[in-house]
C-alpha cells in the first residue's frame, strides 16, 4: 500500500471552511474523476511516442498527486514530465511502468481520509 | 493579520489553472481574505474571463492545456486594462526556465508549487498594494507633468559625478531640447542660452557648486528657427553627501516670458507716454535727478528746456482731439530728431544719446540736455528746435502750422535741484512768450545776453572762414646785425561788417572753443604757404614764413597731414616753414611732446618755441626739445632798457640759447634802444614795430623793396 502525507493531508483540511461541504473529500473526488484520462493520456503518449502530451498530462497529475501527499504518484510524474521535456522517450517508457497501479494503490490509499471526509 | 484596504471592496482576482483541485482550495482562503474569486481552466478562458469580468490580480498557472499562462498573460498585457494589473505567475519549484519566461512575458511576481493557500491571500494582498502605490504614483507623475506644463516650469538634475543630466518634459520644451535625441547633457541646457547671457548662467552655477549653496538667475533663450525666445528662470541648488562633497544639482526652469512682458509693459505704462511714446514726467525726474548727481560729481553742466506749441489749443479746438494727437506725435518726432542730430561738438564729446526729450502732458515737453559744455550748445539746440517744430505739418490732409516758444535753464548757474532747475525753465519760457513767440530764452538774463552775442559771433565765424572774410597779414623778422630779412610771421586777421576788425585775442580763443580752429587752422596754413611759394617763385628772396599753431589745433587735428596737404598744395619747400608752438603745447606731456617735434623735424619744417619764458619756462626740458629757435615774449622785451630784472632775463635766455646752439628772436621790439640793447646781447633776430607792423602781401612787397634799396643804399 502506497503512502500517504498526512501534511498534505492536514494542509487541504486546514483550508476547510465551517458550513461549506468538505473539501478534502471533494478534492479526492476530483482526482478520482480526472485522473484516470490523465494515465490514459500518458500511456497513450508512450504508445505513440507523443512526447507532448506525456509532458502536459503528467505536469496536471504531479500537481494533483502533490496537493494530496501521493508521493510516489508524484516523483513519477515529476520524472516523466522531466523526461518527456528533455525528450527522453526510453526513460519515459520504463517510468510509465506500474504508473496505473500506483495511480491506485493512491486512491486505496486515500480511500479511508475519503470516507472520514464524506 | 489585518490586511491594507484597497480600492474595489470585494477586488476580483481571476484564478487560472487546469487543476481544478488547485482553484477548488485557493477559493476559500481567496473569499475569506475578502477578494471575488474567478475561474478559467487555460489560458484562453482566462483572456475570455478578464475581458468579462476587468479583474483587480491574475494568478496565472503556467503549464496548461489549450493556451499556457505565458501566451495568456502576454495578451492580457497588450490591452489597455491589463498594461498595470498585477499578475502572479504559478510555476513549478525546479522550474527556473518558466519563472524567468514569465517574467519576460510581464508577470509581476510568481509562486511555486505546492502553492501554500494560507499565504496566497497575503500574496494577493501585498500585490494589489504595490500596484496601488506604482498607480499613485503614475497618477502623481501624471500630476506633476501636468501641473509642470500648467506652470510652465520644469525641473532638472544633474549628477555632477557622471554628468548625467535629466530634464523633465516641461524643461525640455522650454529650453527647446524636445527634439534631441542623444543623451541631454547640461552642455546642451547651457548652449541653449541666449549668449549674452550665458556667462551670467555658467558663472551663476559654477559658483553655486563651488560655494556648495544656490542661484537663481534669469535669462533668455538663443533664438532659433523651431523656437520662440522665452524669458526663462532657473533656480538650483547643490545637493551635498555625508562628506559635505557637492554631488548633484537639482534646478528648476520656469518660463517668466508673460511676467517679463507684463513688467516691460508696466514699466513703459509708468514710464512712457502713451500718445507720443516719449518719456513722460516720472521718467524726466529719474533722469534729472541723475544728471544732477553726475553733474555735480564731474562739475559739469546740463540744460533744461521747457517748451510747449505756441496754438496747440486752437488745433485741437477746430480739428479735434485726434488730430491734436497726431500732431503732438510728430512734434515729438521732430523734437527727438532736433536733439539726436545737432552740432559737431556735442557729436565731439560723445554724450549725444544722453538727451532725453520728454513729455509733461498737453502741449508741454521738457527737453534735458546732458553734458553740455558752453551755453550756445544750449540755445543752437533750441533754435534748431524752433525751426523743425515750425515747418509745416500735415495732420488728415490739412495744412497745421505750430510754432514753440522754449525757456532754458542751466545747471548749475540756475539753481541745483529739479524743482528749481524746472520752475526757472519754465519761468523763461513765460519770458520768452512775453518778448513774441516763436523764441527762446535763458533764465539767465546775462547769459541769455552773453550766449547770444557768442552765439552770433561763433556763427559769424563760422560764415568768414567759409566765405573768406578772414585774410592774412605778414610781420617781418629781421637779422639783428645785418639788418637783413630773416622771415615773416603770417597773422590771420577778421575784418567784420558790423564790428570792424575783430581782435585775435577775441575769436582764436572762440573757434578754438568751438572746434573753429581747425578749418581756420587748416586755411592758414594752406593761405601762407601759397603766398610764400608765390614770393619765392617771383624771386623775392630768402626767408622763411612761420605760422602760429594752437594747442587745440594739435589736439583735434592730424598737423602731420595738415602740413603735408599745405606743401603739397602750395609745392613749398618744407625747410622755408616755420611753425611756432607755444611752450604750454609741449611741456603738457614732455615725452609726446618730443615726438610731435621729432615728426615736424623729419618732413623738414622748422620749429620755435613762441612766447618764451611767460609759462613755466622748464630749462631742463628745453635742452631735449628738438627745436630751432625762441621767440622771447614781448612782455620782457617792452621793459628791457629800463628794468634790470627784464635786462637779466633777456640777456640770460640769450646765453643759454646759444649754449644751446639754438636762434633767438626777440619779439615786440619797438624801439632802437631795445635794438641795440638786444644786439649788445648777441639776440639774433628782431620782430616788432620797429622793424613793421603786420603787412599786406601788397604792403610786405612794398617794404621789402624798400628796405633792399636802404640797405643797398647804406652798404655803398
Amino acid at each position: 500500500m502506497t503512502d500517504i502525507d498526512i501534511n498534505a493531508i492536514e494542509a487541504i483540511t486546514s483550508l476547510q471552511r465551517p458550513g461549506k461541504p468538505n473539501l478534502l473529500a471533494k478534492i479526492i473526488a476530483l482526482f478520482e474523476q480526472n485522473s484516470p484520462a490523465l494515465i490514459e493520456a500518458i500511456e497513450a503518449g508512450v504508445a505513440n511516442q507523443d512526447l507532448e502530451s506525456i509532458q502536459t498530462a503528467s505536469h496536471t497529475l504531479k500537481s494533483s498527486a502533490a496537493y494530496l501527499g501521493a508521493t510516489e504518484l508524484e516523483d513519477k510524474c515529476k520524472k516523466l514530465e522531466k523526461f518527456a521535456r528533455e525528450n527522453n522517450f526510453e526513460g519515459c517508457q520504463s517510468t510509465a511502468e506500474g504508473l496505473s497501479e500506483c495511480y491506485q494503490g493512491s486512491i486505496d490509499a486515500l480511500q479511508p481520509y475519503f470516507d472520514k471526509a464524506a | 493579520m489585518p490586511l491594507a484596504p484597497v480600492t474595489r471592496e470585494r477586488p476580483i482576482v481571476l484564478h487560472v489553472d487546469d487543476d481544478v483541485s488547485s482553484l477548488l482550495m485557493a477559493e476559500g482562503t481567496l473569499e475569506d481574505a475578502g477578494f471575488e474569486v474567478i475561474h478559467a481552466e487555460n489560458g484562453l478562458e482566462a483572456i475570455e474571463q478578464f475581458e468579462k469580468t476587468s479583474p483587480d490580480l491574475v494568478i496565472m498557472d503556467a503549464v496548461m492545456p489549450e493556451m499556457d499562462g505565458f501566451e495568456s498573460i502576454q495578451i492580457i498585457r497588450q490591452s489597455a486594462r491589463g498594461r498595470h494589473i498585477p499578475i502572479l505567475m504559478i510555476t513549478g519549484l525546479d522550474d527556473l526556465d518558466s519563472i524567468t519566461r514569465a517574467y519576460e512575458e510581464g508577470a509581476t511576481d510568481f509562486l511555486t508549487k505546492p502553492v501554500n493557500f494560507h499565504i496566497l491571500p497575503h500574496r494577493v494582498r501585498y500585490l494589489l498594494r504595490s500596484k496601488s502605490t506604482a498607480d499613485e504614483l503614475r497618477s502623481s507623475q501624471e500630476r506633476l507633468d501636468n501641473a509642470q506644463r500648467i506652470a510652465r516650469l520644469g525641473n532638472w538634475e544633474l549628477d555632477l559625478r557622471t554628468g548625467m543630466f535629466t530634464l523633465s518634459a516641461v524643461a525640455r520644451r522650454l529650453i527647446g531640447l524636445e527634439h534631441l535625441d542623444v543623451d541631454t547633457k547640461f552642455e546642451h541646457l547651457i548652449g541653449r542660452v541666449n549668449s549674452s547671457d550665458r556667462y551670467e548662467v555658467e558663472s551663476a552655477n559654477s559658483q553655486a557648486v563651488e560655494s556648495k549653496g544656490s542661484c537663481s538667475v534669469e535669462f533668455r533663450t538663443a533664438p532659433d528657427v523651431d523656437n520662440e525666445v522665452l524669458n526663462l528662470r532657473m533656480e538650483s541648488e547643490t545637493v551635498l553627501d555625508e562628506d559635505g562633497q557637492c554631488t548633484h544639482m537639482l534646478g528648476t526652469i520656469q518660463d517668466i516670458t508673460e511676467r517679463t512682458n507684463a513688467q516691460k509693459q508696466i514699466h513703459n505704462l509708468a514710464y512712457y507716454d502713451i500718445v507720443t511714446g516719449l518719456p513722460n514726467r516720472a521718467f524726466l525726474n529719474e533722469k534729472l535727478n541723475y544728471n544732477l548727481a553726475v553733474s555735480s560729481r564731474d562739475r559739469s553742466k546740463f540744460a533744461l528746456l521747457f517748451l510747449d506749441l505756441d496754438h496747440f489749443k486752437q488745433v485741437n479746438d477746430t480739428l479735434g482731439h485726434d488730430a491734436g494727437d497726431l500732431l503732438l506725435g510728430e512734434a515729438s518726432a521732430r523734437l527727438q530728431d532736433a536733439v539726436r542730430d545737432h552740432d559737431s561738438i556735442a557729436m565731439m564729446s560723445k554724450e549725444s544719446s544722453a538727451h532725453t526729450v520728454a513729455r509733461l502732458g498737453g502741449d508741454e515737453f521738457v527737453v534735458l540736455l546732458s553734458e553740455i559744455r558752453r551755453e550756445e550748445d544750449a540755445a543752437r539746440i533750441a533754435k534748431r528746435i524752433s525751426e523743425l517744430i515750425s515747418k509745416p505739418y500735415k495732420i488728415n490732409d490739412v495744412e497745421v502750422s505750430v510754432t514753440t516758444t522754449i525757456g532754458i535753464s542751466l545747471y548749475p548757474n540756475d539753481g541745483d535741484d529739479a524743482e528749481t532747475l524746472m520752475k526757472h525753465a519754465d519761468i523763461a519760457m513765460y519770458h520768452a512768450k512775453e518778448q513774441g513767440r516763436n523764441g527762446y530764452q535763458f533764465y539767465s538774463r546775462e547769459i541769455h545776453d552773453q550766449a547770444i552775442a557768442r552765439f552770433s559771433l561763433e556763427k559769424e565765424l563760422k560764415t568768414a572762414i567759409e566765405n573768406g572774410d578772414l585774410h592774412l597779414l605778414y610781420q617781418p623778422k629781421i637779422h639783428l646785425q645785418s639788418g637783413r630779412l630773416t622771415g615773416v610771421e603770417a597773422l590771420v586777421r577778421w575784418q567784420h561788417a558790423e564790428l570792424g576788425l575783430v581782435s585775435p585775442a577775441d575769436f582764436i580763443p572762440l573757434a578754438e572753443e568751438t572746434g573753429l580752429i581747425v578749418p581756420l587752422g587748416r586755411w592758414v596754413l594752406i593761405e601762407a604757404c601759397k603766398q610764400m611759394q608765390e614770393w619765392i617763385r617771383r624771386g623775392m628772396g630768402e626767408f622763411s614764413i612761420a605760422i602760429n599753431c594752437s594747442t587745440v589745433q594739435f589736439v583735434r587735428s592730424d598737423m602731420q597731414e595738415l602740413i603735408r596737404d599745405a606743401i603739397s598744395i602750395s609745392g613749398l619747400d618744407p625747410g622755408m616753414l616755420e611753425l611756432e608752438l607755444t611752450e604750454s603745447l609741449l611741456l603738457k606731456d614732455i615725452e609726446e611732446g618730443i615726438e610731435i617735434l621729432n615728426n615736424l623735424k623729419s618732413m623738414g619744417v622748422q620749429v620755435s618755441i613762441d612766447d618764451f619764458g611767460t609759462g613755466f619756462s622748464s630749462l631742463s626740458y628745453l635742452k631735449r626739445l628738438p627745436v630751432d629757435k625762441l621767440k622771447i615774449d614781448q612782455s620782457f622785451v617792452k621793459d628791457l632798457v629800463h628794468d634790470k630784472g627784464d635786462e637779466a632775463i633777456v640777456s640770460a635766455i640769450i646765453t643759454l640759447s646759444h649754449k644751446l646752439d639754438l636762434t633767438v628772436v626777440a619779439e615786440g621790439v619797438e624801439t632802437l634802444e631795445q635794438a641795440d640793447m638786444l644786439r649788445e646781447f648777441n639776440c639774433n633776430e628782431a620782430q616788432g614795430y620797429l622793424v613793421s607792423y603786420p603787412l599786406s602781401p601788397a604792403e610786405f612787397e612794398q617794404w621789402l623793396a624798400n628796405r633792399e634799396l636802404d640797405i643797398h643804399r647804406k652798404a655803398s
